[in-house]
Order: C-alpha cells, then sequence, then structure tokens
C-alpha cells in the first residue's frame, strides 16, 4: 500500500489508527508494514521528537473502543502491544536514547553552568588580583582586586590584552623599567615558564608581586597573572633590615675602638710583658665578641636571603658556566665542570645555587691543604630532579660527622684542620638556600684523607607548578 | 694620650718631604679618628681629621688630600660624601670606607657609589696601611 502524502500529522494519526486496526483485525505482515511506515512518517513530521507511544496509545484505545462482538478486549489489548513491541519498537527505542542524551546533555550542561560559576566565585573570592589570559592574548577572566590593584575598571580588564596590564603598571613606577619591559615581553611571548616579578610602584605607594604562569590546554597555553599586595611584608622586612643595621652598628663601634685600642696598647708596650699580656686577652676577647656578632648578622641575612628566592627555569649549564668565571683562580686546585647530556634545566634561582657552589668549591679547596683537582657534576636523577657534586682530593671527614656538618656553628675538629679558619655556619647555610628549593644536600667520604663529595638536588620543574 | 688637634692654617702648609702623603680621615667618633692617626704614626701618611662630610669637603676643597678614609654612618653621610669625592674631586680610586657594617650588599652599594675599598672596623694596620699606599698611589683617569 502506497500511503499519501499528508500535511497534517491528525491526519497521518487518523491513518495510525486505520492501519493498527487492520493490523488488529488481520495480524498481516502487510498491515503491519503500513503501520511501520505511517510511525515513521509521524516521527518525521515531527522533526523526530514526538512521542510516539502517546499517539500509540490514542490509537490503541480508539480500536478497543471500536471493538465489537466476540473477541475479548484482553486479545485487542495483546495485539496491540504486540504490534507496538514488532513494529514500532526501533522508533521508541531510537526515541528513548534521543531522550536520554537530552537528559545527559541537560545534566552536563548544567554541571559545566555550576563549575564556571563556581570557578567564576572563586576568582572573585580571591584576595590577590588574579587575571587570565588565552592563547591569544585576550583577558578571559579578571577579578576585582586586579583591577583595584591596577587602577583600572574590572570590565576595562576584561575586555583588553594581557599585555595591557605592563602598559598599566609601567605608569606607576618610576625607576622600574627594566622590569616591566621583562613584564611585558613575558605577558607578549605568554611563555610557559614560571617567573615572578616585584615592583615597587607609587600612587599609591605598593609594592606588588607580580607572578606568572602557565594555563595549560590541550594544544596551546594562555598565561595566568597573580597580582599580591606585598607592601606591608616588605615593610616590615624593611624595618628588620634597618634594626639588625642598627644594631650592628651600635654593637659593632664601640667594640672596633675596644679591639682597636688594646691592639695599640699592644703595640706600645713591647716588652712590657704583664702589659702585653693583659691586652692581649682584650683584644682577643674583643674580636670572639665581634665574631660572634658577626655570625649572628650572617645568620640573620639568611633567615632573610630564605625569603627572596626568586625561582625560574634555567640551564643548569649557564650556572655552571657563571661558577667557572667567578671562582678565583687557584693552579694547585683547578676547578673541573661535567655536565652530562641529559641534563638541561633546573627550577632554581641561579643567584642562590651559584652561593651555595662557591660556598662548596671554597670549602672542597680550604680542606684540601696539599692541592688537588676540585670538581663539580650535574647528573639526571633521582626521579626528575638534577644532582650536582663538588668532589675533592681533600682531608675527607670521619663517618660520625657527617650527619652533623649541616648544622649550624659546628666544625670537625682534627689536628689537621688546625689553623683552617671558618664560622661553622657555611654549609648550614647552604643547606637552607637549597631547602628552600625543595631539594636535599648531603655529603659522602669514604674517610679521613679520602676526599669528600658533597650532592645536592635541584627540582627540574615548580613541584607546586600545574604541570 | 690624646694627640694635638690640627687646624686648617697648620695643615695647610705644605708638606716637608716630596714622599709624604697626605690622608683624610672622616669619622664621627673621634677614637676611630685616633686610632687610624696612631697607625699610620712612623709611616710616610700624613693624617688630617673631619668628623662630619661637611668639615670633610672643606678640607677636601682647601687642602686636597692624596686619599681619604671614611665612615658609613656620620653626619651629612658616607654615602652623599663618596659621590661628591669621586664626582666632584676627581678621588675615584682613592676613597676608602671604613665602616662596621658588613652586610654584602652595602659592601656593593658603597662599591658603586664609588669606594674603592671597604674595610670593617676595627682597621687592621697592615690591611689599612695597604689600602692607602695603594690609593695614594691611584692615578686618576684622564
Amino acid at each position: 500500500m502506497i500511503v499519501r502524502e499528508s500535511s497534517t500529522s491528525t491526519g497521518l494519526q487518523e491513518r495510525y489508527f486505520d492501519a493498527l486496526e487492520a493490523y488488529v483485525g488481520s495480524a498481516e505482515e502487510s498491515a503491519l508494514l503500513d503501520a511501520y511506515e505511517l510511525g515513521r512518517q509521524i516521527m518525521d513530521s515531527a522533526g523526530g521528537v514526538l512521542d510516539l507511544s502517546a499517539v500509540h496509545q490514542d490509537a490503541m484505545e480508539m480500536v478497543m473502543r471500536r471493538t465489537r462482538g466476540g473477541r475479548s478486549r484482553e486479545l485487542v489489548a495483546r495485539r496491540c502491544h504486540e504490534f507496538l513491541d514488532e513494529a514500532l519498537s526501533p522508533f521508541e527505542m531510537a526515541q528513548r536514547g534521543f531522550r536520554e542524551a537530552n537528559l545527559r546533555l541537560v545534566t552536563v550542561n548544567s554541571a559545566l553552568a555550576h563549575q564556571s560559576a563556581q570557578l567564576a566565585a572563586v576568582i572573585a573570592s580571591i584576595n590577590d588580583g588574579l587575571i587570565v589570559a588565552d592563547a591569544e592574548g585576550a583577558v578571559t577572566a579578571a577579578n576585582e582586586p586586579a583591577a583595584q590593584l591596577l587602577g583600572v575598571r574590572q570590565d576595562v580588564l576584561r575586555s583588553g590584552d594581557v599585555a595591557s596590564v605592563a602598559t598599566l603598571l609601567a605608569r606607576r613606577c618610576p625607576g622600574g623599567e627594566d622590569d616591566v619591559q621583562t613584564l611585558r615581553w613575558r605577558l607578549r611571548r605568554r611563555d610557559a615558564e614560571r617567573a615572578t616579578i616585584e615592583l615597587r610602584l607609587t600612587a599609591p605607594d605598593t609594592d606588588l608581586q607580580v607572578e606568572l604562569f602557565p594555563v595549560r590546554g590541550e594544544n596551546e597555553h594562555g598565561i595566568g597573572v597573580m597580582l599580591r599586595d606585598v607592601t606591608r611584608e616588605r615593610e616590615l622586612v624593611r624595618a628588620r633590615d634597618e634594626l639588625v643595621s642598627i644594631v650592628s652598628h651600635e654593637l659593632r663601634g664601640p667594640l672596633s675602638n675596644i679591639i682597636g685600642f688594646a691592639d695599640l696598647l699592644l703595640m706600645r708596650h713591647q716588652g712590657n710583658e704583664k702589659a702585653t699580656e693583659d691586652a692581649t686577652i682584650i683584644a682577643d676577647e674583643g674580636r670572639r665578641l665581634a665574631s660572634i656578632i658577626d655570625d649572628f648578622l650572617d645568620l640573620q641575612r639568611i633567615d632573610r636571603g630564605a625569603m627572596r628566592i626568586h625561582r625560574r627555569t634555567v640551564e643548569v649549564a649557564t650556572i655552571l658556566d657563571r661558577l667557572m668565571t667567578v671562582v678565583p683562580d687557584d693552579e694547585a686546585r683547578p676547578l673541573a665542570v661535567q655536565t652530562a647530556d641529559d641534563v638541561s634545566q633546573v627550577f632554581a634561582d641561579p643567584e642562590r645555587v651559584l652561593q651555595v657552589l662557591l660556598n662548596l668549591v671554597s670549602n672542597a679547596r680550604k680542606y684540601s691543604p696539599d692541592g688537588g683537582q676540585v670538581r663539580v657534576t650535574a647528573e639526571a636523577g633521582p626521579g626528575t630532579a638534577i644532582t650536582v657534586t663538588v668532589i675533592d682530593e681533600g682531608l675527607g671527614i670521619d663517618a660520625e660527622a657527617i650527619p652533623r656538618l649541616f648544622g649550624e656553628f659546628y666544625r670537625v675538629q682534627s689536628p689537621d684542620r688546625q689553623g683552617i679558619s671558618g664560622t661553622g655556619l657555611g654549609l648550614s647555610i647552604c643547606r637552607k638556600i637549597i631547602r628552600a628549593h625543595q631539594g636535599e644536600i648531603w655529603a659522602e667520604s669514604e674517610g679521613p684523607g679520602r676526599g669528600t663529595e658533597v650532592h645536592f638536588t635541584l627540582p627540574t620543574a615548580d613541584p607546586a607548578g600545574l604541570a | 694620650m690624646r694627640p694635638p688637634r690640627r687646624h686648617l692654617h697648620e695643615v695647610a702648609e705644605p708638606q716637608g718631604r716630596e714622599s709624604q702623603a697626605r690622608l683624610l680621615v672622616a669619622d664621627d667618633d673621634r677614637r676611630v679618628r685616633m686610632l687610624v692617626r696612631a697607625q699610620m704614626a712612623g709611616t710616610e701618611i700624613d693624617v688630617l681629621e673631619a668628623a662630619d662630610g661637611h668639615h670633610a669637603l672643606l678640607r677636601v676643597e682647601f687642602e686636597a688630600p692624596d686619599a681619604v678614609v671614611l665612615d658609613w654612618r656620620m653626619p651629612g653621610g658616607g654615602l652623599p660624601l663618596v659621590r661628591a669625592l669621586v664626582g666632584t674631586h676627581r678621588l675615584g680610586g682613592r676613597v676608602i670606607m671604613l665602616s662596621s657594617i658588613v652586610d654584602p650588599r652595602d659592601r656593593l652599594e658603597a662599591r658603586r657609589a664609588g669606594v674603592a675599598r671597604y674595610l670593617v672596623k676595627p682597621p687592621d694596620r697592615d690591611v689599612l696601611l695597604a689600602a692607602v699606599r695603594a690609593a695614594v698611589a691611584h692615578s686618576p683617569v684622564a
């Protein structure tokens, strides 16, 4: 049977009822196919979203009403259900699938909307300024603190380019042009390196810490900018620096005079044994006190230093090259540097790492009184870290002393070390610096007379990073 | 024993021997000046004294010392004095800072201001003498 074209779904429904009735009456294959085709047209005419089971329900009720005579209503109902199962189940299945998919889509959509709202709420509620830009540099999110710190309206910030952050800061950063230029360059390039830049702003006076971090996507990455007002922290540090400086001067000044005049007494009373002895005690005790004050100031400085570690991704070879240029010449104790092929970058403050290396190389030489080569090597591992080792052929260390080596004011006591001076602070300073890098430092020695190896590790990537 | 204080009109006299050199010690602590004077006694170095930056500049202006040893903290300030000495009076290479401040950052700041040598108090006689002799021998850059 050829189905006539019908412009109304009502007409189609009428004919569907007829086809159903025909099938119930005869249970013939042709009636089944007719109904099948009509069902498809009903689905099509409704754009595939019509609830066919509702149409079928209507048709079934109509067939039941029309049924007269001997056949029981139960039989008619069974036939109708068979029909639905056999002929229409493909449509219904498709529709049910569609409904489920739709339902799932709605759920996912609302979850996404919820997540998006949550993310927006998090960004808005952060006390620090946060700006996020996509791979093209267009700002995709910026919170109110960011706008306030930059002195611009939030909507203006959101509609701009991330490099405009540098432009806004440049106006308020006299004397910091180089830092602003670095910032501008990094924002434009949107490189994957984390970096922290600190700026001293005017109008109003603010110490601003600008932290840049990559925001990684699947194929491309944008950039995030964290703006932190560190004025109060820096004021405290400045006040403490000032205090330490004053204490240093106020204590060291009179003490210097005591030592200086005791030395003068010694010079002027040569030959007078008792006077010489007394003056020597005054001078020596004065020097001891001065060195204690200096050690104290050293510790203070290192604790300050630990707060000022500016880590970034840097080539190991660059640090070692600098080491070679700044280490003083020592013909009896030449320095050799070796970097393994699989060593490239570390996430570290190159100045601090250089300070550690200089300290270790200086120690290696100091405790090699008979000379010998000092080697610095860099190798990959353990894990993703890089291990740097300073090796000497000097006095070596007794196994018992090794665990205490990095403690403050600890110095190995042995006859061959007499006459080698030190504060006992160098290695503890090194440990503070390396630990601030989430690295570890340790020493190894096969014993007295067999040289020493000091190892330290540095991470290759930011351990707290998003990578 | 306190050495007799010298006055402008006294030290303005030309020095007796050609090999004598004149060192200006600028420090607000009289005892430091005394100490440096005692340490330079018996050498070819004659010591002039100034108790503050202003006084030091006056003496440099009128007496043209060969080298200057100065304190960081004194009235008028050590660093401004260094800048004036190096900038206006062309004493680059001839200025020695003698300070109680041991912080390396301060050393760096002093170096940047134009200090040729940075010594921590109390001065060791031999080290100070060597530094002063090097400063005196420094030839000004044309």
